[in-house]
């Protein structure tokens, strides 16, 4: 038996794993037409699901703000797939701004990317495609009752095991994360054992001096 | 010389100058000393009428000169005109005292003041000591038995009540006779002499010494009878203390009348003096001029005078046993000084001699607070007054060591001990400075008795045994974490999952398998699990196949508030209230395994966060700036990104960690840059 299904359930959080980022390549003799001659990128950016699954049971429509030199610089996308192609020849922070269901009865959730065009390793041979992609869970906390019901139909949560050329972002990625900032930690506590003992004996030098 | 000679000496052409005024020049250079024509003058430029220094100003400068106009401006306020007149002033008398009359300026007119000398304003600070005044017989009654003689004493008053009604009849009669005194010098001599049988002591001397120096100016002699009279009293007082004696009893009250006239008189005499000064005007500088000499000459004549009597004296006084007992001649005598100098202690000292007896000034305060401590407890014993007459004489003495002492110390010995006191200041100064310094530095390690004082940590023991605690302490909560509230929540929900379990035990309601691997599986991580992000669930990589749909089963929250202290009721208010939540949100989830959950992204946690959507790396720790710098940098070195690439639960549960940990460690630094700085500084 739901609650009233606006009741939020306490103490529970639902997370969703998304994708975002743009793709950029240079336009060479093939140009879209009516690209204004200065363009020199055409790039796309886009948010999706981990492996391209549908997020629209949840995602109503992606709305992207582009720079203000565009015309019509809002841009509404309100059906899958949730991506925008322009052309430009500049990089600027684009506002993404994520509207959920109605069900939801969740605020819109806004956050930046910055347009990426070109490859900042220049020593790398110069790819195709420039990529700017990551990766982020969306985190519904307490979720009312018709949304949590909405979120259970998938699961939405699932990541591939492997790292893919397609799909980098996998459980495989997620353990290696965790190893490398294990490693970390334990760096860590090695230089505090021995910042330990330097300021112990510190102290103790100054007890004896007094 | 005008300007156009100007112009010549410098030999310079006079421009823009009209044809007509060519002429004017060469007429100026035949004769040097001519004016400037008032011909050349009128033709000159229409200007506003120019005269002497002005002209010749605008003469030198040409015709180029600016078009300014000198305006005859009042540069000055004008003067008040309400000044009020200057009011006069004038010479008036004025009663300095009963008797002196003298002159000052004083503003107005003759007629506002008159002709009757004023009251000097300062008169009411003329005002003697009130000491206590006793017979012989009083004096050894008192000393004696002060108890016992009360009665006696209160009659004693009243016979010097009379005395004093006498007394103020003398004192008119001296008023009349100082009247007269002011016309004939002579007389007053002899008047004066007349008093000055009466007189005791220091006044006898005083007129003694009147007398020897007879010849002289008679202001003079008043003028050095304050300085001598003591001064004379070493030869003279041998001559007049037996007659006293003598003719003690029998005189005793004009004795009396006499003591109590003694500053009267004296102002007598110096009134006269005065008088005569102001009248006689012109003498009075030249005399004051000579009166050092003249009182020099005195103190020869003195001087003389003593040294003849004087050994005699002095083998009286060494045959007698030099007793430090007080007879009442001398205890009266001390009192006679008191009075004339007003209990100041030092002059009394200085003026004291009574047949010889040196005694110091302790000792002449002693006798003195002891007699009239003594006096008024035969009066009335209960005198709040009494209280006030205590002298300490050992303790005095002592304070006076003591002052002497730090007096007489030599140049060498009080630098010596000012650098002491600026190195011990200097010393307070450190100390202080570092126990500030530790006090923050223990409250920045987070000690568990930071809030304790610091001074048990001052000693090595202490704080070897601060380190070891600190040391093994590591579950102490770090300074950012602490807005994390803590997990109270946890706790209520392993008890529930407790209860829920027993009661399906009991039940066996529904035995499913999966659910009750899930409950207690949640349970055992639960307490494993007490970062302050949400709770990691296992990590198998399993995916379910199948969804189930979600089957909300109500199951009535089970739980019945265990027994608590009366100091958790609040918490248990709130927790009762999560309780429910909780059993509901389980509910939902009761029939997800943990792949399901984990697939489905659900997560329980027992925090309070606020509910609504959030991107989870956006809920990775930061700092204030300045630490945020530092641990960038930290990351950079460890070649880790700021930004997790894949910041899911896992992996932004290990990132705290990280982050927590890089703080200690950016503390630790601080505190030993600290701690050598420190060491730097002390040393």
């Amino acid at each position: 038996m739901a609650g009233p299904p606006n009741k939020r359930i306490k103490t529970i959080s639902v997370s969703r794993p998304i994708i975002y980022g743009n793709t950029a390549k240079k336009m060479g003799d093939v140009r879209p037409p009516n690209a204004p001659a200065e363009h020199t990128h055409i790039w796309t950016i886009f948010l999706r699901g981990p492996q391209n699954e549908d997020i629209s049971y949840y995602i109503k429509q992606v709305v992207f703000k582009l720079h203000d030199t565009y015309p019509n610089s809002t841009r509404i996308i309100s059906a899958p797939p949730f991506e925008l192609t322009e052309t430009g020849w500049g990089e600027f922070d684009i506002n993404v701004k994520i509207h959920f269901v109605e069900e939801a009865n969740e605020k819109v959730l806004s956050f930046y990317h910055r347009l990426r065009l070109h490859p900042y390793d220049m020593t790398q041979p110069s790819q195709e495609e420039i990529k700017s992609i990551f990766y982020d869970e969306l985190v519904f906390n307490e979720p009312n009752e018709q949304f949590f019901q909405i979120l259970m139909t998938k699961p939405g949560n699932l990541l591939p095991s492997n790292k893919t050329e397609s799909c980098p972002f996998s459980k495989q990625l997620e353990i290696e994360e965790i190893d490398r900032i294990n490693d970390g930690i334990t760096e860590v506590e090695k230089q505090i054992e021995e910042y330990k003992d330097k300021v112990t004996n510190k102290i103790k030098e100054k007890s004896v001096d007094m | 010389m005008s300007s156009s000679d100007i112009f010549d000496v410098l030999n310079i052409k006079q421009k823009g100058k009209s044809p007509s005024n060519d002429l004017s020049p060469s007429v100026d250079t035949s004769g040097p000393s001519s004016v400037l024509t008032p011909g050349s003058l009128g033709s000159r430029a229409p200007k506003p009428q120019v005269t002497g220094m002005q002209r010749e100003l605008y003469n030198l400068l040409g015709d180029n000169q600016p078009s300014m106009i000198v305006q005859p401006t009042n540069k000055f306020k004008e003067s008040l005109k309400n000044v009020t007149k200057p009011s006069p002033w004038t010479q008036a008398r004025f009663k300095a005292n009963k008797r002196l009359v003298l002159r000052h300026w004083v503003k107005g007119s003759k007629d506002l003041h008159g002709e009757e000398p004023q009251v000097s304003a300062y008169a009411k600070y003329d005002q003697h000591m009130s000491l206590p005044e006793f017979t012989r017989e009083e004096y050894e009654s008192f000393m004696l038995e002060p108890e016992k003689k009360k009665l006696k004493s209160v009659d004693e008053d009243k016979k010097n009540e009379k005395l004093d009604e006498k007394k103020n009849k003398k004192d008119e009669k001296d008023d009349k006779k100082d009247e007269k005194l002011d016309e004939k010098v002579d007389d007053k001599d002899k008047t004066k002499t007349e008093d000055m049988k009466d007189d005791k002591k220091d006044e006898k001397l005083d007129e003694k010494l009147d007398e020897k120096v007879g010849d002289k100016d008679k202001t003079k002699a008043d003028d050095m009878k304050d300085g001598c009279s003591l001064e004379g009293t070493n030869g003279e007082l041998s001559e007049s203390v037996p007659t006293e004696q003598s003719t003690e009893k029998a005189e005793e009250e004009n004795k009396d009348n006499s003591k109590s006239e003694t500053g009267e008189k004296k102002d007598n005499e110096t009134d006269t003096g005065e008088k005569k000064d102001s009248e006689t005007g012109k003498d009075s500088t030249t005399d004051n001029g000579d009166i050092p000499a003249e009182n020099t000459d005195t103190e020869v004549n003195k001087n003389e005078t003593n040294t003849t009597q004087e050994q005699p004296e002095v083998t009286t006084s060494k045959e007698e046993p030099q007793s430090k007992e007080w007879t009442y001649e001398e205890v009266e005598y001390l009192f006679n000084l008191c009075r004339t100098y007003d209990l100041r202690w030092f002059v009394i000292s200085d003026r004291y001699n009574f047949n010889g007896i040196t005694r110091t000034t302790e000792e002449l305060k002693n006798e003195f607070y002891m007699v009239s401590s003594k006096y008024f407890q035969s009066k009335n014993a209960a005198d709040s007054l009494l209280a006030s007459l205590e002298y300490p004489l050992e303790m005095e003495l002592e304070r006076k060591k003591y002052l002497e002492r730090l007096l007489s110390r030599s140049a060498a010995e009080i630098a010596e001990e000012e650098a002491l006191i600026i190195e011990s200041r200097k010393f307070e100064m450190g100390a202080k400075k570092m126990l500030v310094e530790r006090e923050a530095l223990l409250r920045l390690l987070d000690s568990p008795n930071s809030d304790k004082s610091v001074a048990q940590y001052l000693t090595s023991q202490g704080i070897s045994q601060l380190y070891s605690s600190l040391l093994a302490d590591k579950t102490r909560k770090r300074k950012h974490d602490s807005n994390v509230p803590e997990n109270l929540w946890m706790k209520q929900q392993q008890q529930f999952v407790q209860q829920k379990q027993q009661l399906q035990q009991l039940h066996d309601r529904k035995p499913d398998i999966t659910s009750n691997n899930a409950t207690t599986q949640n349970h055992k991580n639960k307490p494993v699990t007490a970062t302050p992000t949400v709770s990691s669930t296992a990590s198998s990589s399993v995916p379910a196949g199948s969804m189930p749909p979600p089957q909300p089963v109500t199951v009535p929250p089970s739980g019945t508030t265990q027994k608590r202290t009366k100091k958790q009721k609040l918490e248990q208010q709130t927790a009762q209230k999560r309780k429910t939540e909780v059993a509901y949100a389980e509910n939902l989830l009761k029939d997800f395994n943990e792949e399901q959950k984990k697939s489905l992204g659900i997560s329980m946690h027992g925090e309070k966060l606020t509910p609504g959507v959030y991107l989870r790396s956006t809920k990775i720790s930061t700092f204030k700036p300045a630490l945020q710098n530092k641990v960038y940098g930290v990351l950079q070195e460890l070649k880790l990104p700021v930004r997790p690439a894949m910041p899911s639960q896992a992996v932004v549960a290990k990132q705290e960690e990280l982050l927590k940990q890089i703080v200690t460690l950016i503390e630790l630094k601080k505190n030993l840059d600290k701690l050598e700085a420190e060491k730097a500084v002390s040393q």
